[in-house]
């Protein structure tokens, strides 16, 4: 299988502070890819290296066999990203929102009509188009980001943490657009706390945390590494358990 | 108890504004009137000269010099031709006169020399011009009948000098009043725009927000919230008209602890009244932030240029003195106007500055009205 | 692209009612209150008619002299008209002066004039400089008089020292008012690149870091969002200028074209301070959109905004402060426009302000240039 990403050796550092301590990992086309970690452990600093964003201090980064630059506008072209904040305009509503963040994308208007359509479908805010975002609950809101990171089609998308205070029925909804994203075809990147998702949606997940890889599987890989007892007799260990034995116990930031 | 808090909290993240304003008051009224002593002798309107002499040896433009040196503030300014035509622009002098050579010389000859000179055309230009025909004129009488320069400067000189007795009709501290009565019609601003911005900005956090939702789960009831804010809306106002108060003592002082000095306090407290209802009305009425940063700006300038606030009412054009009439502002500012002219605290030149108040009150009332009959429309549609 | 975004800014830009309201609106208000306030201030500084009293007594009506030159100087029809004068008793006179009806009244006693005046100020001044002016005039007659009676007759043709008044025609102050207005607005438009620039830096906003992984060049949107950004900035100007000139009926003087050019440049100083701000200073939105206001009204304010004496001031004391003041230097390029007569000082004006801009749009470049970031 082809490797959609691959990074080596990638080390950041903030005033002295490793954030990301000599990571590589790859990720293989069509899959969905994992990266937990408590608050602070790096996750979002990696994906923010990973898109030319963030300056790094060592590594190399090559995206579609490419290495990635901030001007390498080719394979930015086929990247999708939903940031962790919710970045849409307060003064336009939902449709010019997702069309403007498409139309940086996609030039012909016809095609990117019917990008943005299918996306306002795809998260299912038909009935919120001519809204602003003040408008709209958290949920829809987390779903206006979503189809603003993906409305062109993207070939590989980062999402990070997009389910973050969102109520259990947005956030089906969401991991269900996920899913149907990956059925398209993409490469997805995906940052999350919340281990049931993880579980639920990942092919694979990596555990970050202090900078480093402490652990990478299948889920069921990952379950097996529980050396301690769960909490939960009956029904075996959960990725929580494998979270809390790899990262400890102690309270993060 | 934690309704003060948080309104503690809301007004110190917001003091900038008012510390900006009140240094803006204290800037201009510090400034813009420069007071005198008291002076209950009459004192001569100088206006302000600038005097260029070319003609060094001559005696009489020498004459000239002193007589206009004795009657006019010679401002100093370098000789250069944009700074004189800045200084007259900007009104640092009112008139500008250059003497040229040989001057005196076609004078005494009875030949008609020209003098050079730049005006701004306002009545300090103009009486300057008097006092500089003045005395052309009265040396040209004394050139028939004087045959040297000396003795003709000597007789003009003389004949100059004299003077007519002045006596002053009024007891007041007219320069000190007119400070005062600047002061409190500037106050007009800082108030308005303090008021109705930290009264409507505390309203807004308490109804949306943190604050409101921590009010909300803190079991008080809604009424018991207002009575609250109202009072400590109230007593904001009070203790900030009190602050300006305090301000105008060490600002303006002595005429401060006149009769009148009491006046300009009453009637800046009714003032400051009828500015917190009317706040009270706003926080109403105004539901965003933006919002409200542009009306506090457009009513806080507004009745400010309309009613006399920035510009003397009696400069102001008859029509919109006329709309002025509409503004709380323009009873208050006139009442001020009212207490600078007050020379004994009679009946008779009392009751039009309680007139002007009780129009003030009048005003209040309205807003208290107003105030109460949206509020009990925004219960009922609530309901 | 470069249209799509332009076109979105605009939308931004006009849906924003808050910087619609202070670069728009705003200007436009200000304009109106100025007029309102200020058109009739400098006719009040126009010496007027006083009105004066005068003790008709006995003694008034054998002084032939004072009574011709009250009359004269009273006369409705003559253009030197400086009194207007009742003629009553003493009781009346004080009632009127206690009314505040007239500046003073005047009393003869044994020959002499004495004169009683409300308050100290200039109708005052002027009432007894009038009066010694007469009381001269009589003293000089009686003085040729005695010398020598014949020149007499001379003193109704004695030669005249001619006053030639070379002052500028434009000597309106309050122009400077409606000048540094021009100024805010130019200034004010920095908010709308501020904001424009702002949410298209990836270490600014959010929605920035969404256009920084796009494949848009970065410079292609900057450059069509700053030219949306000035686009609306000359339509608020442009508002301003056809409202004071058809509506207030302010005159800009005969060089009109010259007026335009030095307020495209101000605008594009204005812009360049935004973009200077939102490239330059890490903070939110609203934070900087503060320092624009304050910078703002802090230039105008030593501009002449909230008087003109300031302007003098700073200009004469310390005015280097003026000559590095954006807010001053469109009122003074205006001002020189205005009222001098060579182009001078306005070309000196003009050329300090496109350095700053220069500098400015310099030091943006230079910060907008990262593609990447330290941190976010």
């Amino acid at each position: 299988m082809k490797n959609t990403i691959s990074v080596k050796h990638l080390t950041k550092i903030y005033q002295k502070i490793k954030a990301v301590d000599n990571l590589s990992f790859d990720v293989r086309e069509g899959e969905i890819l994992g990266l937990l970690g408590p608050n602070g452990s790096g996750k979002s600093t990696t994906i923010n290296c990973i898109l030319s964003l963030l300056k790094y201090d060592k590594g190399e980064i090559k995206i579609f066999d490419q290495p990635m630059s901030p001007d390498a506008y080719e394979i930015k072209r086929q990247i999708g990203v939903v940031f962790q904040d919710v970045a849409v305009f307060e003064e336009l509503n939902v449709y010019d929102n997702i069309d403007f963040f498409c139309g940086l994308y996609i030039k012909d208007k016809a095609e990117r009509a019917k990008c943005v359509e299918d996306a306002i479908k795809l998260v299912g805010l038909q009935d919120f188009r001519k809204f602003y975002p003040k408008q709209l609950s958290g949920g829809l809101l987390r779903r206006l980001n979503i189809a603003c990171g993906i409305a062109h089609k993207p070939k590989l998308i980062f999402l990070d943490e997009p389910t973050v205070a969102v109520d259990p029925q947005s956030r089906n909804h969401i991991l269900e657009n996920i899913e149907t994203l990956r059925k398209r075809g993409a490469t997805v990147v995906y940052t999350t706390h919340y281990m049931e998702e993880a579980e639920q949606l990942c092919d694979r997940i990596i555990i970050i945390d202090k900078g480093k890889i402490i652990a990478s599987g299948t889920p069921t890989e990952l379950k097996k590494l529980v050396k301690n007892k769960p909490i939960k007799e009956v029904s075996g260990p959960t990725l929580n358990d494998v979270f809390l034995e790899l990262t400890g116990k102690d309270l993060r930031d | 108890m934690t309704i003060y808090k948080a309104f503690l909290r809301v007004l110190s993240r917001n003091a900038w504004i008012l510390i900006m304003y009140s240094a803006i008051l204290i800037f201009f009224s510090i400034f813009s009137v420069q007071a005198n002593d008291v002076n209950l002798n009459f004192e001569a309107t100088r206006p302000d000269l600038y005097l260029t002499n070319n003609d060094e040896g001559s005696e009489l433009s020498h004459s000239l010099v002193k007589y206009l040196t004795a009657h006019n503030n010679i401002i100093e300014l370098p000789d250069e031709n944009d700074a004189l035509n800045d200084a007259l622009f900007y009104r640092r002098v009112n008139y500008i006169i250059t003497i040229p050579d040989g001057f005196g010389a076609d004078f005494l000859a009875g030949r008609e020399p020209t003098l050079i000179v730049q005006s701004t055309g306002d009545y300090n230009a103009a009486f300057a011009e008097m006092m500089l025909q003045r005395y052309l004129n009265t040396a040209q009488s004394y050139r028939l009948i004087d045959k040297s320069e000396t003795e003709l400067v000597r007789d003009v000189e003389r004949t100059l000098a004299m003077e007519v007795p002045t006596e002053l009709a009024t007891k007041r501290d007219v320069s000190g009043l007119e400070q005062a009565a600047f002061y409190y019609n500037f106050l007009n601003y800082p108030l308005i725009v303090g008021c109705i911005f930290m009264i409507c900005t505390v309203m807004l956090s308490f109804r949306e927000g943190k604050v409101a939702r921590r009010i909300a789960v803190s079991g008080t009831r809604p009424e018991q919230v207002n009575r609250v804010l109202l009072l400590a809306n109230s007593l904001f106002a009070f203790l900030l008209w009190l602050v300006y108060v305090g301000i105008s003592f060490l600002v303006i002082g002595r005429v401060m602890w006149s009769m009148q000095g009491l006046w300009f306090i009453l009637n800046s407290f009714v003032f400051a009244f009828c500015v917190t209802t009317l706040a009270l009305l706003l926080a109403n009425i105004v539901h965003n932030r933006n919002a409200l940063n542009g009306l506090t700006n457009v009513i806080g300038l507004g009745s400010s240029f309309l009613c006399g606030a920035f510009v003397p009412l009696v400069w102001l054009p008859e029509t919109v003195r006329l709309i002025a009439h509409v503004f709380p502002s323009y009873w208050y500012i006139d009442a001020n106007e009212k207490i600078k002219a007050l020379e004994t605290c009679t009946w008779d030149h009392v009751v039009p500055i309680l007139f002007n108040m009780a129009i003030v009150l009048a005003f209040a009332l309205v807003f208290v009205l107003v105030t109460n009959l949206l509020s009990r429309h925004a219960r009922r549609r609530a309901a | 692209m470069f249209w799509h975004n332009f076109k979105y800014t605009l939308k931004i830009i006009l849906r924003d009612y808050a910087l619609v309201f202070w670069t728009l609106a705003f200007p436009l208000i200000m304009a109106t209150l100025f007029n309102l306030a200020f058109s009739n201030i400098e006719n009040g500084e126009r010496l007027k008619v006083i009105d004066v009293a005068v003790i008709d007594d006995g003694e008034w009506q054998a002084n032939k002299p004072f009574q011709e030159a009250f009359r004269e100087l009273s006369r409705e029809d003559s253009p030197d008209r400086l009194f207007d004068t009742r003629y009553v008793s003493r009781e009346e006179a004080n009632q009127l002066l206690a009314d505040e009806d007239i500046a003073g009244f005047l009393q003869l006693k044994s020959g002499h004039p004495e004169l009683t005046v409300a308050e100290s100020g200039i109708n005052a001044t002027i009432l007894k400089s009038a009066i010694e002016e007469i009381a001269t005039q009589s003293q000089v007659i009686r003085e040729i008089a005695q010398k020598d009676p014949t020149k007499l007759a001379q003193l109704g043709t004695l030669p005249t020292v001619e006053i030639e008044d070379q002052s500028s025609e434009h000597l309106s102050y309050t122009m400077i008012e409606y000048y540094t207005l021009i100024a805010m607005t130019c200034l004010y438009g920095g908010m709308i690149g501020m904001a424009a620039i702002n949410q298209l830096l990836a270490n600014m906003s959010t929605s920035g870091r969404r256009i920084a992984v796009s494949p848009s060049p970065k410079w292609k949107l900057i450059i069509s969002g700053l030219l949306a950004s000035y686009l609306v900035q000359l339509v608020g100007l442009a508002l301003l200028f056809v409202y004071t000139i058809t509506i207030l009926h302010v005159d800009y003087g005969p060089h009109f074209g010259l007026v335009a050019t030095l307020s495209l440049l101000g605008s594009l100083a204005g812009l360049a301070i935004g973009v200077a701000v939102a490239s330059l200073v890490r903070s939110n939105a609203n934070a900087k959109v503060g320092i624009i206001i304050a910078v703002t009204m802090f230039g105008c304010f030593l501009a002449g905004m909230m008087g003109i004496t300031m302007k003098y001031i700073v200009d004469t004391n310390l005015p280097i402060l003026n000559r590095l003041n954006p807010a001053n230097l469109i009122t003074d390029g205006l001002y020189a426009l205005y009222y001098y007569p060579t182009f001078d000082r306005f070309w000196g004006d003009v050329s300090v302000l496109t350095g700053i801009t220069i500098v400015l749009i310099g030091f943006s470049i230079w910060s907008l240039r990262k593609e990447q970031y330290d941190n976010l």
